[in-house]
């Protein structure tokens, strides 16, 4: 079996059994680390910086490791391996979207979403440990909420203009 | 389908256009990035009623692999079917992938870069921003349609992720469970 292809399955095999985009970090680590010796530890954390770098989905990370391993072919292995399991959605959709007006399922999706909604304010813990480091940084965030749910600024914009205050802050000798 | 007159229906390019704009560029992770799509789709493009994005979001997140990827998919195939599906996951994952190989090509030089990581250092504050206003955005409806359910489902999230250490995929199947065994009567 050629690299890439025991590549991209050890990719598919790992989002194809994970839930989120960095579900599927342990398995792939474990496989390219300790099994295969094609990456290291440090080139696994490298490609989580990145991927916190960017924006768009987290599960991205997995076309950086597969750059890593075997260049533009691993980069592509793990493009196919992120995008091909979401196709599984369309047989849920299909399936429930005819019975979403059925009160247990519309209970069912209103629940889903109460819970998603709740993990996600714990998921921002987390990342506002790592980001809200000083007053600039901490203003931008309490500036930022109320715009967002008050104003419904374009998010764009307001990712834009933190990069731009941070930046000039940074130049002007301002704690981040 | 007949389609009710405030619904549109959009062309495969619309499709293309909107979500490689919006899919590719928000930063704090794959829900918050459906919180600038549902923006887009539902309430300024109305491509989906709001029943429907409920539905691609709920099923999105209980599908293996990458969330956002998993809802671009559904929110296309809803309006435009197969190819619609296939036009939204590509254009939803293949900007970011090159994006991230551009990064990754680079991740020497923009590492080490004063600029870079004071830009980024402001990105990731907005970003938690970003992530909490998103939260309310999603559960602000169900809250005021049904309160007891978010008053028993919010602190019990909370109890199965911190107490007991429950993946996400774990408490939004229990979520759903729960969801199936309390019903939410039809809109009247």
């Amino acid at each position: 079996m050629t690299k890439v292809v025991l590549l991209f399955w050890i990719f598919i095999k790992a989002t194809c059994t994970s839930f989120a985009g960095l579900g599927s970090l342990p398995e792939i680590r474990h496989e390219l680390v300790d099994q295969q010796h094609w990456a290291t530890d440090e080139q696994i954390d490298q490609t989580i910086v990145i991927t916190r770098t960017t924006p768009g989905p987290v599960g991205a990370w997995i076309v950086a490791v597969g750059y890593m391993v075997d260049g533009w072919p691993g980069a592509v292995a793990g493009w196919l391996a992120m995008a091909a399991p979401s196709l599984i959605v369309i047989l849920l959709v299909g399936y429930f979207g005819k019975r979403a007006q059925h009160p247990r399922i519309r209970g069912m999706l209103q629940s889903v979403v109460l819970a998603s909604a709740t993990l996600l304010v714990l998921a921002a813990i987390p990342i506002g440990r790592d980001a809200l480091v000083g007053p600039l940084t901490i203003g931008i965030a309490v500036i930022a909420l109320p715009l967002l749910i008050a104003k419904r600024v374009d998010t764009i914009w307001i990712v834009a203009g933190a990069a731009v205050v941070s930046f000039t802050g940074a130049l002007l000798g301002v704690v981040a | 389908m007949t389609e009710e007159p405030d619904i549109v229906t959009p062309t495969l390019p619309e499709v293309a256009g909107v979500f490689t704009r919006y899919a590719n560029l928000t930063w704090g992770g794959g829900s918050a990035t459906i919180a600038v799509l549902r923006k887009q789709i539902v309430d300024n493009r109305r491509w989906l009623r709001e029943s429907e994005f409920d539905l691609a979001y709920a099923l999105s997140r209980l599908t293996p692999g990458t969330n956002l990827l998993a809802f671009c998919t559904a929110a296309g195939w809803t309006r435009r079917r197969t190819l619609g599906a296939i036009v939204a996951l590509l254009a939803s994952s293949i900007p970011c992938s090159l994006l991230v190989l551009i990064v990754t090509v680079f991740y020497g030089e923009l590492h080490g870069s004063s600029w870079f990581q004071a830009a980024l250092r402001g990105a990731l504050a907005a970003a938690v921003a970003i992530m909490l206003s998103t939260a309310w955005v999603f559960a602000e409806p169900h809250v005021e349609a049904a309160p007891w359910k978010a008053v028993v489902i919010a602190p019990l999230t909370v109890g199965l992720a911190l107490g007991l250490g429950l993946s996400p995929v774990e408490i939004l199947l229990l979520s759903a469970v729960i969801g199936l065994a309390w019903p939410t009567p039809r809109p009247r």
